[in-house]
């Protein structure tokens, strides 16, 4: 096994898994508007992390396969440039749903919806180039050109998006505790998989035992929450990373149906110095994470020192913040300076 | 038929041009949260502790945008320059990947450091927080200018084997974070980057100051220190490296260092070329005081300048757009030493109004009623200086842009200097036009509505509440 091929697969799972979660936050934005406040809570603070994901997994493997990039470059060009600009738009519609003011003739729910548009637009993207890039879907022979009606055309690749979607469906009454029509849950989730993992094997991409186990470990969450609402988001999390990472191991090396991704890697020294810098840095990812998810879980502090602390008066004399930061006002010659009219203090 | 290589080109530095104002923003916002932050628990003063509070979700806002843009920006240099990014990938792309994690860095413990605000026991491990978003945010800006510096000077692999025959190799993936120009460059790019921020926020703390009274009043001179003060710093740095780096260019860059001096002379007592136009491979309408340029270079008016920083010493094939690259270096440097100037009056004001340095002063006559000059008084409740600091605000962001030009038009036709062209390494495939023009409208109205908003969700404030309640 290649380590830097499973460094690469690794990211990409969390990547995928990262992004999965975010399309179960879309879908709950539309789907029910009470769940507003609850997905809010989970996706304000880590909307931005899953960017950074995005970009890592990018960054990662312009280390690892630089050369991969020019037919990646010339086939999707459209599709990714199209990806980033709707990235702006739902960091825009995201954040500014979070502080837009009461008074407003725009909505939170409205905002965040949108922001849902744009996301389920972004993910469909992502989906089609990913199983474009695996089985092929698309491309020609010499990686020069990717033909959407040929892609489209394809009702396996379809099948695919749609299952992905279905399960993300879901799961996200599962991930967050989503009551409305609950039925549905299992439902989607069930009809998702079997559209999902059938597509995957029509596309000529491995399927096995591990997959099916995935896929019915699943399905049990989803029909668990169904018959006791009891359910645990970490669950979601494990079941979406090993999923993807799965079918990424089931069809090891293999790229655009035929190639091997060995061809593409980089010169030993770069690729080396790159996991360096993977080591190091994920260890330091993995502590801030660790420390988010402390942060994330810890009750709010009753004991903080913010509800203790007794504020000074502003004009006493605070050392060199007084001198520097705040000098006195302008009555150092005896008198004020004329003003303006509004400049009455 | 558009040209797909002045198409991308137009594309990727329109979208810079205006990233990089994001990024001042960006870099400069933790730096005075952190301060202020500091300053709150130190002396235990609210109003300090409302600013952090928040700049803190402007920062929320603008990094929303920014790392958006960001991705944008990184994006675009992956499908528009195909073969450049091959190359980086093979021998340079280190700082890029170590960005990636100055990046998370400030994303999760922004996170943090806003949505769990009330979570922490001690304040001052809180504000440790701001401290580290303030260093992820100019650590991107560092390693970033690192990539910068590979194309103004590349080096981590035989150039003149990759040359002959367009292969790579003896490559060495840490020469990148050291090239000859890459320190020099990091100082000026940062030190100015921070520079034209706080000077953004001085003139947005000025405006208010000139709008409102009473408390608020009180909450944007607190603010307009911080922002002054790292102003007065920045550009400090930012002129002192300035100057470093223009010697760098002599030395790795004399192609460029001749263009923005539109310079085709050497030997001693060389003139220092002002403004002018480049017609027909001479120099007209341009101001040259004789012995100049010798001086600057060198110390000394007979000093010699050598054959290769004149543009005569290339083929005039390789040369950037002359007239663009000298002009916009001479207004950098014009606007650079206007705005110092104006700084070192409002420094030599503010500090004639601290009591102790005031008092010194005061028992001499002479002074005593010299001070007494409205001039004089508090910069931050003088009208005049406020407008002033307005200026400087624009003018910084001016300054901003047009040093980056000068920069890469500078570097021209080159993507790698001396390695690679621009129209060598363009995507030509069609395909770019429609996104990059939607690209280019999705900007024009996203800058300005996120600036809006973030004026509206701030406006909408009530400092009172804000006071009242612990933050």
């Amino acid at each position: 096994m290649n380590t830097y091929i499973t460094i690469n697969y690794v990211l990409l799972a969390i990547v995928f898994t990262f992004l999965f979660v975010e399309g179960m936050s879309a879908i709950s934005f539309i789907y029910d508007r009470k769940s507003l406040p609850v997905v809010k809570k989970y996706l304000d603070p880590i909307w931005a992390i899953t960017g950074t994901f995005v970009v890592f997994f990018v960054v990662n493997i312009e280390v690892l396969f630089p050369s991969i990039l020019p037919a990646i470059d010339y086939m999707y060009v459209f599709p990714i440039l199209l990806a980033a600009l709707l990235f702006i738009g739902r960091n825009v519609f995201l954040v500014f749903s979070e502080y837009i003011w009461k008074d407003s003739k725009f909505s939170q729910l409205m905002l965040a919806r949108i922001y849902s548009l744009i996301t389920f637009v972004i993910i469909i993207i992502l989906l089609s180039i990913f199983i474009s890039i695996i089985s092929g879907a698309g491309t020609n022979a010499t990686l020069t050109g990717f033909s959407t009606s040929a892609f489209l055309s394809n009702p396996y690749t379809l099948g695919f998006i749609l299952g992905a979607l279905l399960i993300a469906f879901g799961l996200s009454f599962v991930f967050y505790k989503i009551e409305k029509m609950k039925v549905l849950s299992p439902v989607a989730t069930v009809v998702g998989l079997l559209l999902f993992v059938f597509s995957i094997s029509r596309l000529n991409l491995n399927v096995n035992y591990i997959t099916y186990a995935l896929a019915a470990a699943i399905a049990l969450v989803s029909i668990i929450y169904y018959l006791t609402g009891k359910a645990r988001r970490e669950i979601v999390f494990i079941a979406a990373f090993l999923s993807i990472i799965s079918i990424n191991f089931l069809n090891y090396g293999k790229v655009f149906g035929t190639k091997s991704l060995t061809t593409y890697l980089n010169n030993s020294a770069v690729a080396f110095a790159g996991i360096l810098v993977t080591i190091v840095g994920g260890v330091l990812l993995t502590g801030m994470l660790l420390f988010f998810l402390y942060m994330y879980k810890l009750p709010d502090g009753q004991n903080s020192d913010y509800n203790k602390v007794e504020y000074k008066d502003d004009e006493q004399k605070i050392g060199i913040a007084n001198l520097y930061i705040m000098p006195n006002n302008n009555k150092v010659n005896g008198k004020e300076h004329k003003k303006g009219k509004n400049w009455k203090r | 038929m558009v040209n797909l290589v002045l198409f991308d080109a137009g594309l990727m530095g329109y979208s810079l041009a205006v990233h990089i104002l994001l990024v001042t923003v960006g870099m400069t916002l933790p730096i005075i949260m952190s301060i202020a932050e500091f300053v709150s628990i130190k002396y235990k003063i609210r109003l300090y502790d409302v600013l952090a509070k928040r700049l803190a979700n402007a920062l929320v806002i603008f990094f929303a945008v920014g790392t958006a843009s960001g991705v944008v920006v990184a994006i675009e240099l992956f499908v528009l320059w195909p073969k450049f990014i091959s190359v980086l990938g093979q021998v340079g792309i280190l700082p890029f990947y170590m960005e990636v994690f100055a990046f998370f860095t400030e994303a999760i413990l922004l996170g943090i450091y806003v949505y769990f605000w009330n979570k922490f026991k001690s304040r001052m491990k809180h504000w440790l927080l701001s401290v580290f978003i303030a260093v992820g945010a100019v650590m991107s800006g560092v390693f970033i200018t690192m990539i910068n510096a590979f194309m103004n000077t590349p080096n981590g692999f035989n150039i003149p084997y990759y040359l002959s025959t367009g292969k790579i190799i003896d490559v060495n993936p840490f020469a990148v974070l050291n090239t000859p120009t890459t320190w020099v460059e990091i100082g000026h790019v940062i030190g100015s980057t921070i520079f034209a921020g706080a000077a953004f926020f001085l003139a947005y703390f000025a405006y208010k100051l000139l709008k409102t009274k009473g408390i608020e009043r009180e909450y944007y001179k607190k603010a307009a220190k911080i922002a002054a003060a790292i102003v007065i710093i920045a550009i400090i740095l930012t002129v002192v490296i300035g100057i470093e780096s223009i010697t760098n260019l002599m030395v790795y860059q004399p192609e460029k260092f001749a263009a923005i001096e539109m310079n085709f002379n050497s030997g001693p007592h060389v003139a220092e070329v002002i403004g002018g136009f480049l017609v027909n491979n001479k120099t007209v309408d341009s101001i040259n005081i004789p012995g100049l340029m010798s001086f600057l270079a060198t110390g000394s008016f007979n000093g010699v300048i050598a054959s290769n920083d004149s543009l005569a010493a290339y083929a005039k094939g390789t040369w950037p757009p002359i007239t663009v690259v000298h002009n916009t270096f001479d207004i950098m440097v014009g606007v650079g030493v206007l705005i110092g100037i104006l700084m070192i009056i409002f420094l030599v004001i503010w500090l004639l109004n601290i009591n102790e340095i005031r008092g010194k002063f005061e028992s001499n006559n002479f002074f005593k009623k010299l001070l007494s000059r409205k001039i004089f008084s508090d910069p931050f409740d003088n009208p005049l200086v406020l407008r002033v600091l307005i200026i400087v605000g624009v003018l910084a962001a001016f300054l901003l842009e047009d040093g980056w030009v000068t920069d890469e038009v500078g570097r021209q036709p080159w993507i790698l200097y001396n390695v690679m062209t621009v129209s060598a390494a363009a995507n030509t495939s069609a395909s770019v036009i429609p996104v990059g023009i939607a690209i280019i409208v999705f900007y024009i109205l996203v800058f300005p509505a996120t600036i809006l908003f973030v004026r509206k969700v701030m406006k909408k404030r009530d400092l009172n509440n804000e006071l009242g309640a612990k933050p």
